[in-house]
Parts: C-alpha cells; sequence; structure tokens
C-alpha cells in the first residue's frame, strides 16, 4: 500500500475512533432487543404497557430522525421554545448536542433496533428468527468492526493504538482528605494490538457459538431470554478486553462473572442447576477480592487507572515498584499477587477452580463460549495487560506458573476418570488455563495469548462437538452410555478428530504449536534460575502427557469403541443440523489452520503472531541462550510423548477396553481421589462454608439481630410506650390540677425574674 | 410620739388582722355559709383599709357592690344548691394538695419580699407635711427672707425641682391655678419655663437666687417664687381631695370614660349571659 | 413598726393572696372556690390602692373600680355555670368534673 494510502487510513481511523464503541454497543442492543422484547411480549403483561412503550420507542425514533435530517442540513442550534418547563429544556439541549455529536452509523444503529423492538411490541409475539438474526447479527456485526479496525490497525506505527473517550464516568478531583489523588476513570475504551486479538477471538468465536446456539436452543422455551444473556455477555466481555482503564476492565470483569451466573443457572428451575450458578458467581466473587485489593493498591501507588497512564508510570518509578516494602514484599509483587487472586477466581485455577466443572450445568454452547473460549481467559489477558508490573516481581511471576502448572496437573488427572463427556472437558479447561498461565509466569505472553487463541479454537470446538452428542443422543451424556458413534455423527467425529489432535499436541495442528511454545519459552527463559525452569518444563510436559491420554479416552468412549448406548437413544442418534456443523467446521479448520499463525521460526516460520504482540511488552529478562538442537530435540520429545500416550491409549480401549475396570482396582485409592476430583469440594465445605453458616446463624442471626437490633427497635417502641403511661397522668381533667401549674409557672416565673437576674 | 400615727399604726394592725383571720377562716371551714359569712367579714375589714387609704369612695363601694351584691348572690347559690354537709367534708390532704399550700407560700413570701422592699424617697412631694413647709418657706423669701444658714436649702431646691416635674401631671394640672402674669402663658411656653426652671434649680444653692430664665425675662424674681408656691398649693389641694367621690368621679369620666364604658358592655353582656345560663329549660328538674 | 409605710399594705395584699390561692387549689367544692378567687381579687385591689395612696395617683383607684366590676360579672356568670353543672350532674365536686382527661 502506498505511503499516502497509509497515511490516510491512519488519519481516518484515528478521527473516527468513535467506532470503537460500536463493538460492545451493538451486543449490549442485541440484549436489550431482545431482553425487552422478552419482558413485554407474552400473556401476563397488561396490552397497555406494550402499546405505551412501544409508542415511547416510536417517538424517540422519529426524534432521532429528525435531529439527524438536521445535522445535515447544517443546522447548528435550535432554538427551544422558552414556555417550556426548564427542566425540559435542560433536557432537550443536552440530547440535540448528543445527537450532534453522534455519528450516523450510531443513528442508523439504533433506528435500526428501535424498529425492531416497536415492531416486536406491537405485534405482542417474538418469532424464533428475529430473535436469532439479532443475536448472531449484532455479534456478527461486532465481529465485522473489529476486523475493520484491526486491518486498520496494521498500518498503524508500532506501539500505536486507537482510543476512545466515550463519557466521563467518575472524576472525583484531589481536595482536603484525599491527599492529592484524583480518581479519574472515563469510560474509555482502548483498541491496541492485544485488544485486538482479543476482540477477533471474543467476536468471531462467540458468533460461532451464537450460530450454533440458535440450532441447539431451537426446542427451548427460554430462547429469547437465552439470547439477551448471551448478548449481555458478549458485550461484557468486549468491555473487558476494551477497557482502557482497569474500572472499565473491573467492569466487564464482573459483568461477564454474572452472565455466567445467569447462564449456567439458565434452566433455573432445578435446584442443582442453580446452585451451580451460585457456586461460579460467588467463587468468582472471592477472587474478585484480590482484584480489587490490586485496583486500590494500583490507585494509591500511581494515581490513575489508565493502562497506558500506569506503564509510564511504572517505567519512571522502578525503584518504587522493587523496592518499596508492603507487608514485606514489594510493591510490584503485591500487586501482581492480588491481581493474581482475581484471576485465579476468574479463570479457575486452584485453589478457586471449584466452580468450572459444576458449570457444566448450563447448555452446552454457555460452556463453550464462556468457559472455554472467552471468560476464563480474561485472567489471563489480565496478566498480559499488567505485564509490566509483573515484569518488575519475578516472585510473583514465580508463583503464576507455579500455581499455572500445577493446576495443569492437578486437574488432568482428575480428567483420567470423569465419566461425563462435559466433565471431562471442564477439566481439561482447567488443566490449559494452567498452561497458560504457566507461559504468562515465565514471561512468555505472547505464547500464552497465543495458547488462549488456539485453545479458544479447538476447546470450544470440543465443547459444541460434545454438545451435538448430546444433542444428537436426546440428552445423553454419560460416556459409559456412548460408543460407536463415528458412523452415527460423521462431520461432528470428524471435527472432534481434528480438535482432538490439536488439543494433544500433535504437528502441525494449532496446539502443537502453541503448546510447545510455552514449553520451550519455560526451559528457556532467564526471569528464573534454572531449577525452577526444569520443574515447570517437567510438569508441563506430564500434564501434556496427561491430556493426551484423557482426550484420546474420551475420543474412543463416545465415538470408536463398540456402542454401550440403550436401545432408544441408539435408534434416534442423528446428526446435527447445518446451524450446528457449520460452526463445529469453522472451527475445525481453525484448529487445523491455526498454528500457521505463529508457526515458530525454528520451522521455517514467521512467527507473525508473536511479533505483532511484541509492543505490548515490557523488556523482561533475555531468555536464555540454547543450542537449535535442544530446542528441537525438546520439540520431538513432547511429540514422541503424546503420540506414544495417544497409542498406548488407543489400544487398550480398541482392544482390552474391560481391562480399563481393572486398571481402575488396580489403582485403588488414587483411583477414587481422582474421581472424587481429590475431594476439594468437601474440604472446602467442612474448612470454610459450615464454619460460616454456624457463625452467620448463631451469632449474627440469634444474638445480633434478634437480641439486639430487634431489642433495640422494639425497645424504642416499648420505652416510648412506657414514657407516654407516665406523662399522660398530667393530663387530669380536673381544674384544680390545671391552676395548681398555673400557680407553679408563676413561681418559676417569679424566681426567675428576682432570683437569677 | 406622733399620736396620729400612733392610731394609724393601731387601726391598720388590727383590719389586716382581722382580714387575714377571716380570710383563713373563708378557706379553711367546711360549711360553705359559714365560709360566705367569712367572707363578708374580710370584705369589711378590707373595707377599713381602704379608708386608711385615703380611699373613701372605695371603700363605700366594696361594702355596696362585693359585700351587698356579690356576697348575696353567693348565699343564694349556696343555699338553692342545698348540698349535704357530709359531702363537703376536707378529706386528708393528698400530695397535690401539700404541694398546692407550698406553692402558695412561697408565691407569698416572694411577693411580700418584693413589697417590703419598696422605700420611698428622702424627699418626697407627696408627704404633705414637707409640701406644706416648702410652700411656707417659698412665701417667706418672696417676703424678702433669707437663709443664713444651709441647712436644708438642698431639700428645698429639691422639692422644687419635685414639684416643678409633678406639674405634669394632669391630676396637679386640674388643681394648678397659675398665680398673676403666668397665667397668660400658653401651654407649650408654659411646659418650657417649667422645664427650664427646673433644670437650672440644681446650679443654684439657694431657692432665693432663682430668677428667671433666658427667655422669660419679662417676669419677676416675684413670678418665680409665686409659681412654686402655686404648684405647692395644687399639690396640697390634690392631697386634701386625694380619693375623695368628686376625684375619682372626675377621672372616671373624663380620662378613663372609655374603660368605664367597656366596664358597663361587660355588664350588659354578663346579664345577657347569666340569663341563658341559668334559664331553666321545659320539662326539666330542678334542684 | 410604727410607721406604716407601702410595704406593709403590700406585705397584707400578699398574704391575703396567698390565703386565696390556697383555697383555690386546695377546696373540691367550685362555690368555695370561688369564694376564694374573691379574695385572692380583694388582696389585688388592696394593692392597687395602696400604690394609689403612696404614689398620690387616683388612677390605682379607678382599676380599682374596674377590677370590681370584673369581679361582679365573674361572680355571676361563674356562679350561673355552676348552677347548670349542678343540674346536670348533681355535684360541685371539681374531683368528679373531669370529662377533660383523655
Amino acid at each position: 500500500m502506498g505511503h499516502e494510502a497509509i497515511q490516510h487510513a491512519v488519519q481516518f481511523y484515528a478521527e473516527h475512533n468513535d467506532l470503537l464503541i460500536l463493538v460492545p454497543l451493538l451486543p449490549l442492543l442485541g440484549f436489550l432487543t431482545n431482553g425487552l422484547g422478552w419482558v413485554f411480549t407474552g400473556s401476563s403483561m397488561p396490552k397497555y404497557y406494550r402499546i405505551i412503550f412501544a409508542v415511547l420507542l416510536l417517538a424517540s425514533m422519529v426524534m432521532l430522525i429528525l435531529l439527524l435530517a438536521l445535522k445535515h442540513l447544517g443546522v447548528a442550534t435550535v432554538d427551544i421554545p422558552e414556555f417550556l418547563p426548564s427542566i425540559l429544556i435542560l433536557f432537550l439541549k443536552y440530547l440535540f448536542q448528543a445527537a450532534l455529536a453522534l455519528s450516523d452509523s450510531y443513528a442508523l444503529i439504533f433506528i435500526l433496533f428501535i424498529a425492531i423492538l416497536a415492531r416486536v411490541l406491537i405485534a405482542n409475539n417474538l418469532p424464533r428468527w428475529l430473535v436469532n438474526v439479532v443475536a448472531v447479527g449484532s455479534v456478527a456485526g461486532s465481529f465485522a468492526i473489529s476486523v475493520e479496525l484491526f486491518l486498520a490497525l496494521r498500518y498503524f506505527p508500532e506501539g500505536a493504538y486507537l482510543s476512545q473517550r466515550v463519557f466521563t464516568w467518575i472524576a472525583v478531583i484531589p481536595g482536603a482528605g484525599l491527599k492529592e489523588i484524583a480518581l479519574r476513570a472515563p469510560l474509555s475504551l482502548t483498541f491496541d494490538r492485544l485488544s485486538a486479538v482479543m476482540c477477533l477471538v471474543v467476536t468471531g468465536v462467540g458468533g460461532v457459538i451464537h450460530l450454533y446456539s440458535t440450532g441447539y436452543m431451537a426446542h427451548d422455551q427460554g430462547f429469547a431470554r437465552y439470547f439477551a444473556y448471551l448478548n449481555l455477555f458478549t458485550f461484557a466481555m468486549l468491555l473487558l478486553v476494551m477497557g482502557g482503564n482497569i474500572l472499565v476492565m473491573f467492569v466487564g470483569w464482573e459483568g461477564v462473572g454474572l452472565c455466567s451466573y445467569l447462564l449456567i443457572g439458565f434452566w433455573y428451575e432445578d435446584m442443582e442447576k442453580s446452585a451451580a450458578g451460585k457456586k461460579a458467581f460467588i467463587v468468582n466473587r472471592i477472587g474478585d477480592f484480590g482484584f480489587l485489593v490490586g485496583i486500590f493498591t494500583l490507585l494509591w501507588a500511581t494515581h490513575t487507572l489508565d493502562f497506558y497512564g500506569m506503564r509510564a508510570w511504572a517505567a519512571n518509578h522502578v525503584e518504587l515498584l522493587t523496592g518499596g516494602k508492603l507487608l514485606g514484599i514489594s510493591l510490584a509483587t503485591f500487586i501482581g499477587l492480588s491481581l493474581f487472586v482475581g484471576a485465579t477466581g476468574k479463570s479457575a485455577q486452584i485453589p478457586l477452580h471449584v466452580w468450572l466443572p459444576d458449570a457444566m450445568a448450563g447448555p452446552t454452547p454457555v460452556s463453550a463460549l464462556i468457559h472455554a473460549a472467552t471468560m476464563v481467559t480474561a485472567g489471563v489477558y489480565m496478566i498480559g495487560r499488567m505485564n509490566f508490573i509483573y515484569a518488575h516481581s519475578p516472585t510473583a511471576l514465580m508463583v503464576v506458573a507455579a500455581v499455572g502448572v500445577g493446576t495443569a496437573l492437578f486437574s488432568a488427572t482428575i480428567g483420567f476418570t470423569q465419566n461425563d463427556i462435559k466433565k471431562v472437558l471442564a477439566y481439561s479447561t482447567v488443566s490449559q488455563l494452567g498452561f497458560m498461565f504457566a507461559a504468562m509466569g515465565v514471561g512468555a505472553y505472547a505464547a500464552g495469548i497465543f495458547h488462549l487463541t488456539t485453545h479458544s479454537f479447538f476447546k470450544a470446538l470440543l465443547f459444541l462437538g460434545a454438545g451435538s452428542v448430546i444433542h444428537g443422543l436426546s440428552g445423553e451424556q454419560d460416556m459409559r452410555k456412548m460408543g460407536g458413534l463415528a458412523g452415527k455423527l460423521p462431520i461432528t467425529f470428524a471435527t472432534m478428530a481434528m480438535a482432538w489432535l490439536a488439543i494433544s499436541g500433535i504437528p502441525p495442528f494449532a496446539g502443537f504449536v502453541s503448546k510447545d511454545e510455552i514449553l520451550w519459552k519455560a526451559f528457556s527463559n532467564g526471569i528464573h534460575p534454572h531449577w525452577f525452569n526444569l520443574a515447570v518444563y517437567g510438569v508441563g510436559l506430564v500434564a501434556a502427557v496427561c491430556t493426551a491420554i484423557y482426550m484420546t479416552r474420551l475420543m474412543m468412549m463416545t465415538f470408536l469403541t463398540p456402542s454401550r448406548m440403550d436401545h432408544h437413544a441408539a435408534e434416534h442418534a442423528h446428526e446435527s443440523p447445518w446451524t450446528m456443523w457449520v460452526p463445529l467446521a469453522a472451527l475445525a479448520a481453525l484448529s487445523v489452520a491455526g498454528g500457521l499463525l505463529n508457526w515458530p521460526h525454528l520451522l521455517g516460520g514467521g512467527a507473525s503472531f508473536e511479533h505483532w504482540l511484541e509492543p505490548m511488552w515490557v523488556e523482561g529478562a533475555a531468555p536464555v541462550h540454547y543450542a537449535e538442537s535442544v530446542e528441537i530435540g525438546l520439540m520431538l520429545l513432547s511429540v514422541a510423548v503424546a503420540l506414544a500416550a495417544i497409542a498406548s491409549i488407543y489400544v487398550l480401549y480398541k482392544s482390552h477396553m474391560a481391562k480399563t475396570g481393572d486398571i481402575a482396582e488396580g489403582l485403588g485409592p488414587l483411583y477414587r481421589a481422582s474421581l472424587n476430583k481429590y475431594w476439594v469440594d468437601e474440604i472446602y465445605d467442612s474448612l470454610v462454608i459450615e464454619p460460616i453458616k454456624s457463625l452467620s446463624y448463631f451469632l449474627l442471626f440469634r444474638i445480633v439481630d434478634v437480641n439486639i437490633v430487634d431489642g433495640i427497635a422494639n425497645g424504642l417502641g416499648t420505652f416510648t410506650k412506657d414514657l407516654a403511661e407516665v406523662g399522660k397522668r398530667v393530663q387530669t381533667g380536673r381544674a384544680p390540677t390545671y391552676a395548681l401549674f398555673i400557680v407553679l409557672g408563676l413561681l418559676a416565673l417569679l424566681a426567675y425574674y428576682y432570683g437569677f437576674r | 410620739m406622733d399620736w396620729g400615727q400612733y392610731t394609724y399604726a393601731i387601726a391598720f394592725y388590727a383590719a389586716a388582722a382581722l382580714a387575714v383571720a377571716s380570710a383563713a377562716m373563708v378557706v379553711w371551714h367546711r360549711n360553705p355559709v359559714i365560709n360566705a359569712l367569712y367572707l363578708v367579714l374580710t370584705l369589711f375589714a378590707l373595707a377599713v383599709v381602704f379608708v386608711l387609704l385615703h380611699a373613701h369612695f372605695l371603700a363605700a363601694v366594696q361594702v355596696l357592690v362585693y359585700a351587698g351584691a356579690a356576697l348575696v348572690l353567693f348565699l343564694l347559690i349556696v343555699m338553692l344548691l342545698n348540698l349535704d354537709e357530709q359531702s363537703l367534708k376536707i378529706v386528708k390532704p393528698g400530695l397535690s394538695q401539700a404541694a398546692g399550700v407550698a406553692a402558695v407560700f412561697a408565691v407569698t413570701l416572694l411577693i411580700a419580699a418584693v413589697g417590703g422592699g419598696l422605700k420611698t424617697t428622702h424627699v418626697n412631694e407627696s408627704d404633705p407635711v414637707q409640701v406644706e413647709n416648702f410652700v411656707t418657706y417659698v412665701n417667706k423669701v418672696r417676703s424678702g427672707y433669707r437663709e443664713t444658714t444651709g441647712a436644708n436649702r438642698g431639700e428645698v431646691l429639691a422639692m422644687a425641682q419635685l414639684l416643678l416635674e409633678a406639674l405634669d401631671d394632669p391630676q396637679m394640672k386640674s388643681n394648678f391655678t397659675a398665680p398673676g402674669k403666668i397665667a397668660t402663658l400658653p401651654e407649650s411656653r408654659f411646659n418650657d419655663l417649667r422645664k427650664t426652671l427646673e433644670t437650672s434649680a440644681s446650679e443654684l444653692h439657694g431657692i432665693e437666687e432663682i430668677g428667671p430664665p433666658a427667655d422669660f425675662q419679662d417676669f419677676s424674681r416675684e413670678d418665680m417664687l409665686d409659681l412654686l408656691a402655686a404648684a405647692g398649693e395644687a399639690r396640697l389641694k390634690q392631697m386634701r381631695e386625694f380619693g375623695t367621690t368628686a376625684a375619682v368621679g372626675r377621672l372616671l369620666f373624663s380620662r378613663y370614660i372609655l374603660p368605664f364604658e367597656a366596664a358597663s358592655f361587660l355588664l350588659l353582656a354578663a346579664i345577657i349571659g347569666v340569663l341563658v345560663l341559668a334559664r331553666r329549660k321545659p320539662g326539666e328538674a330542678g334542684s | 413598726m410604727m410607721e406604716i409605710n407601702l410595704g406593709h399594705f403590700l406585705a397584707l395584699s400578699a398574704v391575703l393572696f396567698g390565703i386565696g390561692m390556697a383555697g383555690v387549689l386546695t377546696r373540691r367544692n367550685a362555690i368555695v372556690i370561688f369564694m376564694s378567687i374573691e379574695v385572692m381579687l380583694n388582696a389585688a385591689n388592696l394593692a392597687f390602692a395602696a400604690f394609689a395612696f403612696f404614689r398620690w395617683n387616683l388612677t390605682g383607684h379607678v382599676f380599682v373600680f374596674m377590677v370590681m366590676v370584673v369581679a361582679a360579672c365573674e361572680v355571676a356568670v361563674g356562679l350561673a355555670i355552676i348552677l347548670t353543672i349542678f343540674r346536670n350532674r348533681a355535684t360541685v365536686n371539681v374531683d368528679e368534673l373531669d370529662l377533660l382527661k383523655w
């Protein structure tokens, strides 16, 4: 592209940075349309509510069109009649100014959604096709804009980014007692290289999953609610990844937590499912406490919440970050660890991983979107964003890596024994997230983000495929009752096979590239001592082997072993409709070809993904230099062990499937521990939950609430009544008593005037 | 010992004792008829005290109106209601009654203390003896007498000042006849003269030094002394006439005519009210 | 002690006033209460007359006159009220007239 054209593009997008808000705005509008449509239609709502609301909508649409017309006719100001009440004048002035500042694209989009909603309200029916179109269309539109912005970003110089300040959300000016800390948190969106990658993943994979959902939830009664929540989730996730300051990111953080609750507990009539939703939200919140501590410390230290502002501050205050003593550790370590606590909760690492397996109670596309591709990756993204803090704290990075790789191994071992297909995938997700954190912990941020991307491809594919299997078997999820589905569900099988190979790390699939990158960077990084590197590499390798093992087991039990289905399911097993297998195919293609994005130098590639993200990271310790042969050797080693694992499990299940029971018997306590997920839930229950419940009941309820609070409230009433009982005796009704009071008053007056004056 | 004063004191104490004793009996006795009769006695004692206060008219009115009319009404009602003596027994006084009596004593003490603290001035223009002495002295000075000792010169001047000040009082004015040429003065000029004399008297050493002030050079020294004597005479006349019906009547019908008419209006209203209240409704049993 | 001055008269007035007030507060027969009020009024009259004498100002006498007029009216109307109450309730014991009690 010619230099002039590049300049032109840069100028255009720098001027039109209000496109940024459209990316989260479209799913939000989709949420509003579907949500309000669902709320207002149906028989329980009185007719006039709908009509009034529809009229209001149409009036606002007309006003928008009028304002647009006025703007294009060049009218800059408008005389508002003076006889209107002043508050109305103010409102109209503000509205007009906002409309003037509005770009046409916004206005048209608003008008479109208003028109859809008005039609729904007036007709009092919410047709499925409309819901589907609105939901998928809004995410697709978001994706299109993300692609456009990404393409534009390529022409920007390194390190430059698009940002938009939508409105001033919080602006607290320093005054007395605030000690000069100004709290400025505008709702600002940033579109830099990292955000671009995340946006594409969220909207792309999200859009595909939306399409899948239209098929999966086709027979569910609550489809409108489902798509509303799904769009709300997309909106919150986009706020999270595009947030320009840490508070906006936190808003998105909490938003995805909320939507996770809403979607996991989607079938809320089932007590277990709604309990799973609560569990997810509450465990998430526990992590958020650490996140908040991190935010507060950041504000206190840097006096700003903006990411780029904090990054500049960190560059100038290295001594403070590494030297300042906060509870005995350096400032950077403290911040890094507190933020990591939040990441632990959100991304399901030990010890806050317990919600993710339970979250499988939600619909399968939800599991795919939220618990494979997007929400759980928020923690990884956050560490990537805050890398300028972590770069100054090897301790925090060590903790991150250790927890990550430990979780990877821990949950991989649980995945061996689970019989529910979705639970295996859930533990697999936890394990892969551990890999991502291990990557971030050894300073290989780009590798971590890349694994995030490829993982979203193949894990979403695995979940959607599992959903396809479950859908085909009319709800069966236990793998012991599956088998022989390779013929019955060919497309599902083919796509899932590609995902399986990808996750097991077989070249040239995407998973191989990303996982291998992580293992190599873990081995050869210059931040941690060598023994630590070796340990991380070793554990990581074992976890990778375990991954191969349980994924192969899953594929074997579901597809390639003789059928153990019950008769009814076997007869009705069918392939999914196009809305379900087209997404599978798309994701499969990405799983296969995704590795090309970051093909390593060693094998002749350009590693474009890594280079693209390079300006995002601050300078870290240089990696240890090993000979090329070491790198190739390690790569071959990991491929070899993965293939060996796959081969052995394949043979085991193909020929000696009966022996699996014996193996389980032979492993005895290990098997039981794995099957019961190491009793983590039970331990939490007895150590944490029961004491809190007793405290709450016996202390807070019985003593504080009933005795003290009610005592005070009732006591005030009783006291007033008793006071009145005494006081009412003044009124005897007899005149002589009142005469006495007159005399006493006279006495008081005389005493005052002649005694005390 | 001034026998007049002695008699006065005895009369006062006797009447006072009688009044207090009968008032106590009014309050204390059980039988309301006896109470009413003691009230009559109290009123008579008070009438005596009024006489001691030179309030002859009031004494007469008190006996006529209070003792003659109001008390008769009381007795009428008492008789009419024909109350059983049993129901009028005083029961043992309770806490509220004790409190009442205690409060009463306190109030009484306070008022008595206040009253007892009042003193009269040394030079008193309300003392008839002093005023008469003053008039005599002024006349003497007019005739050329000159005081050689300075004993009571200040007192005389003070008396002069007080009398001149008192000339402003309408009751004095009604008794005052201006001497000689001063009678020709209009009201405002007379007031100026009076005030100037009053203020200038404090600079003099004796009454013989008094002279016409600056504005009034067409008057002589004798005229001033005549003025003072006339003021004294007016005072004496006022004091002699004090409390007579004529004086009270004069005041009542000139200055206080509005309250007088209002009082008559009040009486009318009371009469009508009583008629309405005490009317026996048809078919109702009497007491 | 022999020289009777204003204070003596005022003390007498105060004592009479006090006695009257004691009667008002203590007695339960409404008519006797009225008589005590008369005593109080007379005490006030005495005070006025005393001030009038010692200030040589006849306004005091006029005031006493007005007080007497008012007292007469009050006696008449008050006794009429008592009569009415007696007709309705057959009692003049103020302890029993407590309808104003809540």
